[in-house]
Parts: structure tokens; sequence; C-alpha cells
């Protein structure tokens, strides 16, 4: 609605926002995990403000692809629930549930989360394929965000289960041995409204965005996946100083995984 | 003959409010050979005879006379198409949208544009859910600035009060024009985002607590405490 | 099949009368499945109409009953379901007030008499179904004290 990106753009002369954040401030982030102990070798829920995401992990065995035939392989689904908003309609997952999957799965796959090498059975024949399905209960803005934690929280809760070489069969009771993990990215969006940067944007906030930028910042701050959002430009100038709320704020996320 | 369920009590889809043929079944509730039934979620409200289930949940359903504010979807040769927040949409003509007189073949976007909120009225309702508005009466404007939300629309008598009395404790104690539609959206304008922001909440908070007795009181307490 | 069966042991309570020419779309999400999962199912959905405000007759309750080995049993986990021994599953659903059945399916092998002491079974165990189901209603709804 027009009215509400006019109130939000004449709050943010002011410096604030709808719900009174700061700029650079998120919502509040819970974390749980486990939260699918059967059907899921690792599982997490994760909220930021009244948006909510749950991920799950499984794992298969199967062929690696051809150029890396002695690593394992990822691959990441995510369903726009018709549950989580009267935006998202049920059938074939549609440009927006693509774009969701392909951000999750870009910082994972560019960062090595998943150490790929230990993953290996028999080099070219075969290799364990970790399968991270995301599923958003309900969408009140940056759901790029809550995806990607709950992703990363699901895979540092994962037990693998056993190959067995001789029956060719996977042994189907959970081990204790966690996937092996090399790298912990976080992911950041932000958006740009006017010549205001908001980290965090709520529903109302992502209506009314200009642009938006998800950036994946590794624990030394380098950057290894970003995706630019929304329908206008942006500048080299205001990348970087997206990106750099990016690093300043994947700090304070990282600690609470 | 008896009565099941306190007046004011909380009841489901199912529930039999009254056994015996001495009650008239009214609206959210419906007779099943000697009882009379709950067919909503909602607040038993027993008046003489009359047993009624005011609904604590569900879409706005619109009435002749009611004021909403609705939004333009759709601009034809001769009349607009408003979401009013109902399963259907409704009708705003030529005729009933303004006084001016319009030539053939004008603009009519230059009265009301795709997006535009409108505050209007509901004129007709047919059994086939064809809505007709008007624009013509007092204060039916389109509105500029503030910021709408949303709330539930069964509760929207009590957001208002009695002849307006919770409403105005809002507008007063924050500062802000507030109009709230039947169907469930209010706008507000202010000009402190604080204010805007408490009359926001404390809407929400009658929303959330219409059930409870002496809101009004709780209300201006509330407002009292977070201006301190 | 799954979604036909659930829609039509939810249709009887609605009246659709209230919106002619319209959809109304239910959908569920099933974050975990241990067998009886229509049944779950039907339950929460009854619970979301409900909750949307839609007038409805009654509620919906759902539970599956059957036959595990020889002993007729309420809720198949999904180890019974799979018991090798022989397993019957009904899964079943009730309009609690009027006890009629809006859902009836049957897998496996029972005697007439079986099938009468598990529909008993089941009718028993969707009143309590539908207790909680009240419950958390008018919890939702304030009713705190």
């Amino acid at each position: 609605m027009n009215i509400n990106k006019e109130y939000i753009e004449s709050l943010l002369i002011k410096n604030t926002r709808l719900d009174n954040r700061k700029f650079k401030e998120y919502r509040k982030i819970t974390i749980e995990t486990d939260v699918s102990p059967k059907s899921a070798l690792g599982s997490a829920r994760v909220k930021i403000g009244d948006t909510e995401v749950i991920a799950g992990i499984k794992m298969d065995v199967g062929e690696p692809y051809p150029d890396t035939p002695d690593e394992g392989a990822m691959i990441v689904n995510a369903e726009l629930l018709p549950l989580a908003s009267p935006k998202f309609e049920g059938g074939p997952p549609g440009v927006n549930a693509i774009e969701l999957s392909r951000i999750v799965d870009r910082a994972i796959r560019e960062s090595k989360a998943i150490d790929t090498k230990k993953l290996c059975i028999k080099k070219g024949e075969k290799v364990w394929i970790v399968f991270i399905d995301i599923y958003p209960i309900n969408d009140s803005g940056n759901l790029f965000d809550a995806a990607y934690l709950a992703a990363i929280a699901a895979l540092k809760n994962t037990k693998m289960v056993k190959y067995d070489a001789k029956t060719e069969k996977i042994v189907y009771e959970k081990t204790n041995k966690s996937l092996p993990l090399l790298n912990l990215p976080i992911e950041c969006t932000i958006v740009k409204i006017n010549d205001a940067f908001l980290v965090d944007p709520n529903y109302e906030e992502e209506e009314a965005m200009d642009a938006r930028l998800t950036v994946a910042v590794l624990e030394d701050d380098s950057i290894c996946a970003m995706q630019k959002g929304g329908d206008q430009p942006l500048s080299i100038e205001e990348v970087l100083k997206m990106i750099d709320l990016a690093i300043e704020k994947a700090k304070d996320i990282r600690k609470k995984l | 003959m008896t009565l099941v369920v306190k007046d004011k009590s909380i009841v489901v889809p199912g529930e039999i409010l009254a056994q015996g043929m001495d009650h008239v079944p009214a609206q959210g509730t419906f007779r099943e050979n000697e009882n009379i039934i709950a067919s909503q979620i909602g607040l038993v409200n027993i008046n003489g005879r009359l047993i009624k289930v005011i609904a604590l949940s569900g879409r706005y359903i619109p009435k002749v006379g009611d004021m909403v504010i609705g939004r333009i979807t759709h601009i034809s040769f001769s009349n607009w198409a408003v979401d009013i927040g109902y399963a259907y949409e409704a009708n705003l003509s030529l005729k009933e949208a303004t006084s001016d007189f319009i030539a053939r073949g004008a603009d009519l976007s230059q009265y009301y544009d795709y997006g535009d909120l409108v505050t209007t009225k509901v004129i007709g309702v047919n059994k086939q859910k064809a809505i007709d508005l008007t624009m013509k009466g007092p204060g039916l404007r389109k509105l500029k600035g503030g910021r709408i939300i949303q709330v539930t629309p069964s509760k929207v008598p009590r957001i208002i009060g009695k002849q307006g009395s919770m409403i105005s404790i809002v507008k007063e104690a924050t500062n802000c024009k507030i109009t709230v539609g039947q169907n469930g959206l209010v706008w507000i304008q202010g000009e402190e985002p604080e204010k805007v922001r408490l009359a926001e909440k404390a809407i929400h908070k009658i929303d959330q607590e219409a059930h409870k007795e002496g809101l009004t009181d709780e209300i201006s307490k509330f407002l009292k405490e977070k201006l301190k | 099949m799954i979604n036909l069966v659930m829609q039509k042991a939810l249709l009887p309570v609605l009246d659709l009368s209230e919106f002619p020419n319209t959809v109304i779309d239910v959908f569920v999400e099933l974050t975990q499945t241990d067998a009886g999962t229509r049944c779950a199912g039907i339950n929460a959905a009854a619970l979301a109409l409900a909750d949307a405000g839609l007038a409805m007759k009654d509620l919906v309750s759902s539970i599956s009953v059957g036959k595990v080995g020889d002993k007729v049993v309420v809720d198949l986990s999904k180890e019974e379901e799979d018991f090798e021994g022989g397993s019957t599953d009904i899964p079943v659903a009730f309009m609690p007030r009027t006890n009629k059945l809006t859902l009836l399916q049957l897998d496996g092998n029972v005697k007439k008499d079986e099938l009468k002491q598990a529909l008993e079974m089941a009718k028993k165990a969707c009143q309590t179904i539908q207790q909680i189901q009240v419950k958390a209603l008018k919890e939702k709804y304030g009713e705190s004290k």
C-alpha cells in the first residue's frame, strides 16, 4: 500500500523505523535445534521477529559430479508454503522459491561450509549427498536470513548415518558422528529505501524497498556470496556501504549459533 | 428450557448453547431439533430470548451502512472496483463517486487511481454478493498520508466504543487522527512517530482483549503509563 | 488421494452458501510424520477452519484405529502399521456432537465384530480429541482464567 511506503519514508527522515528499531538493529533471533528428530538427521527452527523457518537435513548415497569425483554433494530445496504468506500459492516452486534456495545454496557451497572431501565413500563411484530442505512457516520479512540460519543450525545439529559397503545400503541409525563442517558463513540482508540502509527488513519494509542486498560473510570477514534483489539499481558506494553493514552484523549473529 | 452456557462465555462451533424451545437462535447460532448450537467461535450474547454468538474471528462481511476503508483495484469506463477485504470485490459507480459532472471518456484515475485508499460507505449488498459503495457523504474521502493497520473486523465495535468513547480516548492521548473502518482497516495520522506507534499498540491491545471487562479503564491506564 | 478424503471429511460441517463462487483453500503441512497423518491433518484443519471464523455445524475429530496381530487398538504407530504379523489400518473422523462419520477407510482384514469394536473405540477416542481441540481454541481466544 502506497500510504505505508510514504509513512515508512517519513519515519526514516526522523531516523526511526515502524517498530522503533534502529537502522542497524535486527529483530529478536531465536534458534531451536532438533525439532524434527524422527524424520530428519538434523533440523532447526529459526525465528527472526515473527518470521519463522524450519530446515531439515537428510542424507543419501549417490554418484559424485564428474568434475569432483572425490567430493560429496549438496542440494538445497526451499518451498514457499502457502501457510507462510497470502502471497504464496501451492504448486511447483516459482522464481521466489528458487531465489531463496539459490541464495542459501550459494553461501553454503562457496564458503565450503560442508567439508565435502570428507563425504567421499569411494572415489568416482559413491559419495554422500546432503539434502537441505527449507520450509518457511511465516513470512514477516527477511526470509533469506532466517532460512539461511535455519539451514546452518540444522547442519550443525546433523548426526550422520552409516553406509554399509558390503550390502551397498544405508543403515538408518543415527551415529554420534557430526556432519563435517569447515566454515560458518553468516548471511545478512540489507534493504535500501531512499537514502537509508536498513538491516533485517520486516514485511512492510520489504514491500516498500527500492533494492536489497544479501551478503554472506565468513569468519575472517571475507565475502563468499552475494545477491542483489529489488527493482532499483545500486551504486558501487552503496554496495560497499551495505557490505560493511553486513560484516558488522554477521559478527553478532554468528555468536547466536 | 435450559441455558447450557453463561452469557459472555467463549464457545466453539458445535457447542450446545441451550436446550428446549424457549430461546430463539440468532446470528452465529442455529437450531438442531431441541438444541441451539454455536456455529462460530465467539462470545455468547443473551438478550431476553435471543441467543447469538459474536464472532471473535473471521473476515469482514459487509452490511448496508458500514463505513469501510477500501483500496482501488480496477478502473473501468464508468466505475471502479474496490477491495474492501471481503471475498468479493465492491463496486463504486460514476454516479456515486462524486457530485462533479464527469464527461464521457474522461480519465477516471484523476479521481481515484489504482492503489488509492478511500473511506467509503456500503449502500447495497445483494444475494449474489454484488456490493455497491458511495463516496458521497460526510467524511468520505481519498486518504492521504498517515498509516494503515489491520485489526479483527468483529472487534471494531469494541475498538470504536459506545458513540466513539473508546477510540476517543486513544485519539486524545496520542493526538492522532484515527478512522476505523468496519472492515478492520484503521487509518492513523499523527505528527510524532512515537505517538502513532502508541496509538497502534493501544488499538491492537483492544483487539486482543476485547472480551475483557473494564477494558476502557485499562486502556486509559495503559496510555497514561506509556506517556509518562 | 489423502487430500480428497480430508476434504470430504471436513465438508459436511461447513456451510458454504455464504460464499458462492469461491474456493476455500486449506493447506496442511506435515513437519514430521509417524503414521496417522491424515487424521492429524484433519484435526488441525478443523481447528484452522474454526480459527478462521468460518461457520461450522460442528468440529471434526479424527483418529486411526485398527487391528495389530489379533488385538484391536487405537492410534496405530508406524511400527504397528508395518507389523509383520498382520495389521489393519482404519482411519476415521467423527462430527463429535452427532457421532456421525465423515471419514472411513480400511486397509487390511477384519471381521465385522472386530470392526464394530474398533469403531466404538474410535468414537470414544474422538470425544477425547474433541475436548483437546475445544480447549486449544478457547485458550487461544482468551479464556485464560
